[in-house]
């Protein structure tokens, strides 16, 4: 909308200035009113005009008194504004005049005088007329780099939303966990589907309704299990592939036969006229045909034109159709007395004429009629359109008009062009035109009309034989140079029926791509169904499993745990009846046999422990607190005292201290370490110092994907190898994220895979859903 | 023309499908089918028992966070989905391990600690009962021992200075040298090929043909030895307090940790992590790793020494014994004591299975102790008097024997639910044949975990290093010895004839100094000007922008 409204802005803005312009154009019209009205005035103007630069303030004046009294004429009182005073010497009649401002001067104003002017053609006048008629004005045509932009910027978006097709199946192999190159294989093997499908019937008014869908597009039903000599067959062509292809290679084989029939049915029928108008019809349809040739492939049109170029050249070369012949001479005697020679003689001037014609195509005209742009469906003389360029150039209402639909100019023109060509067959004309819908109709229709003209012949061949007996001859000549012209025709004839017959088997092939693409499509749909129903089942296992509730294997053997640590978080001191003493448990030892040469005897051992336990284990004790609290007292930041003796008014000297509130101030605090990993076992020193050496195999900073260090530790907590894992888990771990088969050769994707994955998606839908309700 | 054509096209497309005639294979199937629709009251999978899932469980999984890209999102779930199939699939295939240990069981009132060894070796199979057996060596004894990684061979060493390898399954000799000095403790290397022998100097190497492979001269006065498998690394302690460790596959010694506590006579690995345990004689057990130069845990244990240490399968549970006749239970990743039980004579020998029985020595007898960690016990499972005090105890691996190696050699105990019943044929196989011996030595020492890997939580490796910038270049200060980053102090070159004064060589210091200095300002001064100039052509570019070029813009100034 707002560009809308700013070209309206625009326009608008051109309008005043073409307002500006009919001010320059005002002084004009008044010069032509004047010139009609008063005739040695407008010899004066003229001479004011031609000799302005000579003459100035004389004829100035004289000028300004005639448009005074002119405007008078008018009736209105104008108010004359004062005219612009510069110090130039000269002041010409283009210069800025601002009089007359206030009214607009409207198109009919200039026209109205074009009426009285005779040497403009009726067909300018014409033209402006519908100019006048049409309103509007019309916006001045975008600059060349704007159009460009505009261009590019659509060409762009073309080109983007082409693109963004792929996007999402691009997404998809990127995502995916494996690739398996080439991409669109076909499933191999049996298509369990359609035993899926055995054995159920539709019962729901939905699912007979998809069966009702499903056999109306002729989808397989029920039960197509193959045998492997069909699914062989199956895999080759599909049997209504086959029938299909083998229906259109009958057609063709009858078509063709058919041709050949009549070709040389053809070519048997002596009847001259026939031949004419076969060969009449056969070149008005090849005219028409390298009319479109010239817009569909205009190189190969160029070639043809190229070929009748030269026949025509060498028409022109020779002296073949030119009356000068033996045969020629002798009829010529023969002429004055012979009414029938002399027609033989014309008709053969006819031919040349013919032949030498030139002849007129698109192709040659387009540069012209491109530029000429006066297309009305009326015939025009050269020169219309020449004066029209003339007035282009200088009248941008015109230009802008013209241009604005070049497309019905075109059409136009072509009609035109066939118009020109045929004039003078026009009753022929319509019978024509329904032959050239069709060939094929048009042959049909020829044998029956040429069976009937046989039939009207019977009547006139014998006058004819009765005329000409003697220009058997001529007839033969004759015979043999329309054959000539025939076979060329029919050479042409048969490339272009080639060619469409071509494009018949490809569009049949095209065809057969789809069905086939149609019959593929159950199997792939069958393979997903299976893949979906083999998903479902894990997921029903998964869900099987997942409700129990992760118990602890094995719940800290917490029997014979004392709790000391937990209730006493700040005791330092060991206690020794917990941590040595603790609850031991006395194990009777029963020998079974005693040996002979069994030197402690049980009470000697008791003695000796207990002289041992009475003695031992104090000093063992505080020399491991020791060794912790140094520990300890190690790892522990120390604190930094800042603070210098004296100043800020202290006393200084030996033996003074700093002031309390000085130490404080200057002391700095460190953060406390974490806790110790041993806060809580009192009989246990652990090692703060980091492990070095196993910080080199460490990751250190956090791969791509992770956001946290928990994520990627979950991920690598199961190990990959061989040794942990049975061979199915390695191998579904280990699996390679692209595989290529070996010899197959991978093409790039194509159009038609894009589709397919989509109908594939949502035949996985459809089917999902399918399944989904069976299973209810 | 074409009109047949059509018709035959319309025919088929349209009309009625031809029934394709039923044919003999979907009668089969309907019936199939209809069999298991009638049979199947278990559909889908087989369920797992959830403890044997939970057995499989490798930590839990993160809570998912709310915003999260597509491609976490997808990473994420697959790696959850992995470790799912991964678990599940491990707890399915439990089921392939079927053997059950085995277990000794009494008459009714009956001590199953009485049981005789004779006994047990009559009531059991020929090949099980001829697993109980006594060398008697009394001239080179008293003996320590070792099994290899697979069980089948074991290595004795006498004080006295007699070491022998034997098949002990097949009671064959494979070879038996007297290396003519002290024998402090023997073991068996990677593989039976090779065994080492902490002498009364030196640490030795032999192989099985009793050929010495190397002296080792760097590891002096060894007492205890220790094989880490996974690692191939020899740890030794020695009476001078040295914790060293001998890569074997490459030879070299890779740490010597100078403990400061004495000498080292007790010993023993935690087979979870690798981590060495060390007994003193101040009641103090420590934890040490090759890559630390002070120990890991230090851990109070016993009022008196510490006499041996002993440390389950799993890493969870410590068992120590001291001079104050405890025995002690301890949970070795909390560092907590779990049970403390009194021997009257203390325990002078520790050692546990594969399965968790702990066997105890006390002066002549072996005890084997059942469940020591989760009920407190009061009697010994099982019991044995050998012949002279006991010097050396190794279950053997999945066997259910227990090697004694006394004052008056070797004894061969039965001890029924010792040893894993499932072994892992990839990783220790009791039958594998020299060949495939070769190609697991192969394999194990490409699968070499390197020393630096050896941290208290094994784990550590898959957590990612939280450490700042600063501490990371302390790291790399102490590992290079020097600060990589620092500047040089410059040091004012000496001249002669009077110009090296005090005050010229100031003079020369101050220049340098300024130098620097003016190199610093002129890089601000730079980096400001740059930073001036893009901030200005920032603006120009802005207001460009902004301002749309007019017609009035040429009487600008």
């Amino acid at each position: 909308m707002a560009k809308v409204s700013s070209k309206k802005k625009m326009s608008k803005k051109k309008a005043k200035k073409s307002a500006e312009v009919a001010d320059d154009s005002a002084v004009k019209k008044a010069e032509v009113v004047y010139d009609e009205e008063e005739d040695e005035e407008g010899d004066l103007n003229e001479n004011v005009t031609s000799e302005e630069e000579e003459e100035d303030g004389e004829d100035e004046r004289r000028r300004q008194k005639l448009l005074e009294a002119i405007s008078a004429l008018g009736g209105k009182r104008k108010r004359t504004l004062g005219e612009r005073s510069e110090a130039a010497v000269q002041v010409s009649e283009f210069s800025v005049n601002a009089e007359g401002e206030g009214d607009k001067i409207n198109l009919s104003d200039l026209i109205g005088s074009l009426d009285k002017t005779p040497q403009v053609s009726a067909k300018t006048k014409k033209q402006l007329k519908t100019l006048q008629q049409s309103n509007r004005t019309v916006d001045s045509p975008l600059s060349k780099q704007e159009t460009q932009r505009i261009q590019r910027d659509v060409a762009f978006q073309k080109a983007a939303s082409e693109v963004t097709r792929w996007k999402g199946i691009i997404k998809q192999n990127q995502r995916a966990e494996q690739l398996v190159f080439p991409l669109n294989q076909e499933p191999s093997g049996p298509k369990p589907m359609e035993r899926v499908v055995t054995g159920w019937k539709a019962r729901t008014p939905l699912e007979e309704e998809i069966f009702a869908i499903l056999s109306a597009n002729k989808q397989p039903i029920n039960d197509p299990i193959l045998t492997p000599q069909e699914e062989v067959s199956m895999k080759a062509m599909s049997l209504e592939e086959a029938k299909i292809r083998r229906a259109e290679l009958q057609k063709a084989r009858a078509l063709q036969s058919y041709y050949e029939a009549k070709a040389r049915r053809e070519r048997k029928i002596k009847s001259k006229k026939y031949h004419k108008v076969q060969n009449k019809a056969k070149r008005k349809d090849f005219v028409k045909q390298f009319d479109e040739m010239v817009k569909s492939d205009p190189a190969a049109a160029l070639e043809e034109l190229n070929k009748m170029e030269v026949a025509r050249m060498q028409e022109r070369m020779s002296l073949k159709h030119q009356n000068s012949g033996k045969w020629a001479k002798s009829k010529a005697i023969m002429a004055k007395y012979d009414e029938g020679a002399r027609k033989a003689m014309q008709q053969q001037l006819e031919v040349n004429k013919d032949l030498t014609q030139k002849l007129v195509t698109a192709l040659n005209d387009e540069e012209e009629e491109e530029e000429e742009e006066g297309g009305d469906p009326e015939v025009l003389p050269d020169f219309v359109n020449d004066a029209e360029q003339g007035v282009d150039s200088s009248n941008p209402w015109m230009r802008g008009k013209l241009s604005e639909d070049p497309a019905e100019k075109e059409t136009s023109e072509i009609v035109d062009l066939t118009a020109e060509e045929e004039p003078a067959a026009v009753e022929e004309e319509e019978e024509e035109e329904v032959m050239e819908t069709e060939e094929e109709a048009l042959l049909r229709e020829f044998d029956s009309r040429r069976k009937r003209r046989q039939a009207q012949e019977t009547d006139t061949i014998p006058v004819i034989s009765l005329d000409d007996d003697d220009e058997e001859e001529v007839e033969e000549q004759k015979e043999e140079e329309e054959e000539e012209e025939l076979s060329e025709f029919t050479n042409l004839y048969k490339e272009i029926a080639d060619s469409r017959r071509e494009a018949e088997a490809e569009q049949a092939e095209a065809a057969a791509e789809t069905s086939s693409a149609q019959l593929e499509e159950p199997l792939l749909r069958i393979r997903t169904l299976e893949d979906t129903e083999e998903l479902l089942i894990q997921e029903e296992s998964d869900a099987d499993e997942a409700p129990v509730p992760p118990s602890c294997c094995r719940k800290p053997a917490a029997c014979g745990v004392n709790k000391r640590g937990k209730n006493k978080k700040r005791k330092r001191g060991i206690e020794l009846k917990q941590v040595l003493t603790k609850g031991a448990k006395v194990i009777q030892v029963r020998s079974l046999r005693t040996v002979e040469d069994g030197e402690d005897s049980d009470d000697n051992q008791e003695q000796r422990g207990l002289i041992r336990e009475a003695f031992a284990g104090d000093d063992v004790v505080s020399d491991f607190l020791k060794d912790k609290r140094k520990q300890e007292t190690q790892g522990m930041p120390k604190v930094m005292d800042l603070t210098l003796p004296g100043g800020g008014g202290e006393w200084g000297g030996t033996g003074l201290k700093p002031s309390r509130k000085k130490r404080k101030k200057f002391r700095i605090k460190v953060a406390p370490p974490p806790p110790r990993k041993d806060g809580s076992l009192p009989s246990v020193i652990i090692s703060e110092k980091r492990n070095r050496s196993i910080t080199l195999h460490q990751v250190n900073t956090l791969p791509f994907p992770f956001e946290t260090h928990s994520q990627f530790e979950s991920t690598i907590r199961t190990p990959l190898g061989r040794t942990w894992n049975t061979e199915r888990t390695v191998k579904k771990i280990s699996k390679p994220k692209v595989v290529t088969q070996m010899g197959a050769i991978i093409e790039p994707m194509a159009r038609e895979d894009l589709m397919k994955d989509r109908k594939q998606a949502t035949a996985v839908n459809r089917n999902s859903v399918n399944s989904g309700k069976r299973k209810r | 023309m074409a009109s047949t054509g059509e018709a035959t096209l319309n025919t088929s497309h349209v009309g009625k499908k031809k029934k394709i005639p039923a044919r003999y294979w979907q009668e089969q199937q309907k019936k199939g089918k209809d069999e298991t629709e009638k049979s199947d009251p278990f559909p889908g999978p087989a369920p797992i028992p959830q403890d044997r899932v939970q057995k499989f469980k490798r930590k839990t999984k993160t809570k998912r966070s709310g915003s999260q890209g597509y491609k976490l999102r997808d990473m994420i779930t697959r790696s959850e989905e992995a470790s799912q199939m991964a678990q599940k699939q491990a707890a399915r295939f439990d089921l392939l391990l079927p053997e059950d240990a085995g277990f000794l069981e009494g008459d009714e009132d009956e001590d199953t600690c009485t049981i005789s060894q004779e006994d047990i070796a009559d009531a059991v199979d020929i090949t099980s009962g001829a697993k109980y057996f006594n060398l008697k060596l009394s001239q080179f004894g008293p003996y320590r021992l070792d099994y290899s990684k697979t069980g089948r061979h074991l290595l004795l060493g006498g004080r006295r200075g007699h070491v022998a390898c034997i098949d002990w399954q097949s009671k064959q000799l494979m070879c038996e040298i007297n290396v003519m000095e002290s024998v402090n403790d023997v073991k068996w290397l990677h593989s039976e090929a090779m065994y080492a022998v902490a002498q009364k100097k030196w640490l030795y190497i032999y192989d099985t043909n009793g050929i010495e492979l190397h002296c080792i001269r760097k590891f002096n006065d060894v007492l205890r030895m220790q094989f880490l498998p996974y690692h191939f690394l020899l740890a030794t302690a020695s009476a001078t307090s040295f914790l060293q460790y001998l890569d074997v596959s490459v030879g070299k010694e890779v740490a010597a940790i100078c403990t400061k506590t004495g000498r080292l006579d007790v010993m023993c690995q935690n087979p979870h992590n690798a981590i060495i345990h060390l007994g003193h004689h101040n009641g103090t057990v420590t934890l040490w790793s090759p890559n630390q130069k002070e120990a890991l845990v230090k851990m109070l244990c016993h009022q008196g020494g510490v006499r041996s240490i002993a440390v389950d399968k799993a890493g969870t549970y410590m068992v120590t014994s001291g001079m104050d006749k405890k025995l002690k239970v301890y949970d070795i990743r909390m560092f907590k004591p779990l049970n403390s039980y009194f021997l009257p004579a203390g325990s002078s020998c520790l050692s546990l299975s594969q399965k968790g029985l702990l066997s105890a020595a006390t002066g002549d007898i072996v005890q084997v102790y059942r469940d020591v960690w989760s009920t407190p016990v009061t009697k010994p499972y099982m019991a044995h008097r050998v012949r002279g005090t006991v010097w050396g105890l190794h279950f053997c691996p999945f066997e259910d024997v227990l090697g004694v190696g006394h004052g008056d050699g070797f004894t061969s105990m039965l001890v029924p639910g010792a040893g894993e019943p499932n072994f892992d044929g990839l990783d220790a196989n009791p039958y594998r044949s020299a060949k495939q011996r070769q190609e697991w030595e192969v394999k194990a020492l490409l699968e070499k975990v390197q020393p630096e890997l050896i941290s208290l939580d094994p784990h550590e490796l898959g957590q990612v290093d939280h450490a700042t910038f600063d501490q990371r270049h302390q790291d790399r200060v102490q590992a290079l010895g020097f600060d990589p980053l620092a500047k040089v102090k410059f040091i004012p070159k000496y001249k002669k004839k009077g110009r090296s004064s005090a005050g010229s060589v100031e003079k020369r210091k101050k220049q340098v100094a300024h130098e620097d200095q003016r190199d610093v300002i002129r890089e601000t001064v730079e980096d400001k000007m740059k930073m001036e100039k893009e901030r200005r052509e920032r603006e120009k570019k802005a207001a460009v922008l902004s301002s749309q070029k007019s017609a009035l813009d040429r009487f600008k100034k």
